[in-house]
């Protein structure tokens, strides 16, 4: 998503900027699949990192349709039960990476790699 | 007089209740308000979106952060601060699920953070914040953060299995 922090904190990289998607809205969320499709054919990634949010959604549909691995990782200040975003990216991801320990016992193939900041 | 941000984050949704709250302050004290995509505009300087530098620059020179219970909270405490939070909620519009408020009250049966659930209350805690920051940061230290060395460790180590073995 475009705003001002992202534009500086990505600024001299490539970006292909994508609108907010609410995850609870299924035709915006299939409506971002083929704008995220496109972008992974012109990119090739070997591997997609995520903390989301609904813009995610179509990205990890879309990593399925072309076979690239995705990582979904959970934000800090998730403590119990994730949003619709979260459940639906790390249902589709490669791998979930956590930033609590408590986690991991409802997540049980994820990976802990501690607080990021 | 102190020096206040307020913080809603770079997020989609509306703060208003918070945003709302920050009139009374402004009158008598210097504020400064990031106010995303709400509404409302306190009458104080304000901004929509801040730059992510801006941002860093104006909590390092406030003396008290408002902000709503997103990853700025942790942003904060790791700066050596207390910050005052208030979890947006679903049932008010700000939110599509009450996560914040989940986040919220875990950090404040351990954590060093003020949790305002009535925002009436912001004037009051205010006031008798640098009382408040002083004994928490000494009864409550933070877990550590992960160093860079663990977390290139785990991304190395997951990259390689998901990659086919290409870093």
């Amino acid at each position: 998503m475009r705003a001002p922090d992202t534009e500086t904190l990505l600024a001299g990289h490539r970006v292909h900027w994508a609108p907010e998607r609410s995850a609870s809205r299924p035709i915006g969320v299939l409506a971002s699949i083929g704008r995220a499709v496109r972008v992974l054919r012109r990119e090739r990634p070997d591997l997609i990192i995520s903390a989301g949010t609904g813009v995610a959604v179509g990205v990890f549909l879309a990593a399925r349709l072309r076979r690239v691995p995705a990582v979904w990782l959970e934000t800090l200040n998730i403590v119990d039960s994730p949003g619709i975003a979260s459940r639906l990216c790390s249902r589709l991801a490669t791998a979930v990476l956590v930033q609590r320990p408590s986690l991991l016992s409802v997540r049980p193939r994820a990976v802990l790699i501690g607080e990021l900041y | 007089m102190a020096r206040i941000l307020v913080t809603v984050g770079m997020g989609p949704w509306p703060f208003d209740r918070l945003i709302g709250a920050v009139a009374p302050l402004c009158s008598d004290h210097e504020v400064f308000a990031q106010t995303g995509t709400s509404s409302l505009r306190p009458p104080c300087p304000h901004e929509s979106f801040i730059p992510a530098d801006e941002l860093g620059k104006r909590m390092d020179e406030a003396d008290v952060i408002i902000t709503h219970a997103g990853n700025t909270v942790r942003l904060v405490q790791r700066s050596g601060r207390v910050p005052i939070a208030v979890a947006r909620t679903s049932a008010l519009g700000e939110m599509g699920n009450d996560h914040q408020v989940a986040y919220l009250r875990q950090e404040e049966r351990s954590g060093p953070v003020v949790a305002v659930w009535d925002v009436r209350d912001l004037p009051r805690e205010v006031a008798r914040h640098g009382e408040r920051q002083a004994r928490l940061l000494e009864e409550r230290p933070l877990p550590p953060a992960a160093t860079p060395e663990h977390i290139v460790e785990v991304m190395t180590s997951l990259s390689a299995r998901l990659c086919g073995g290409r870093p």
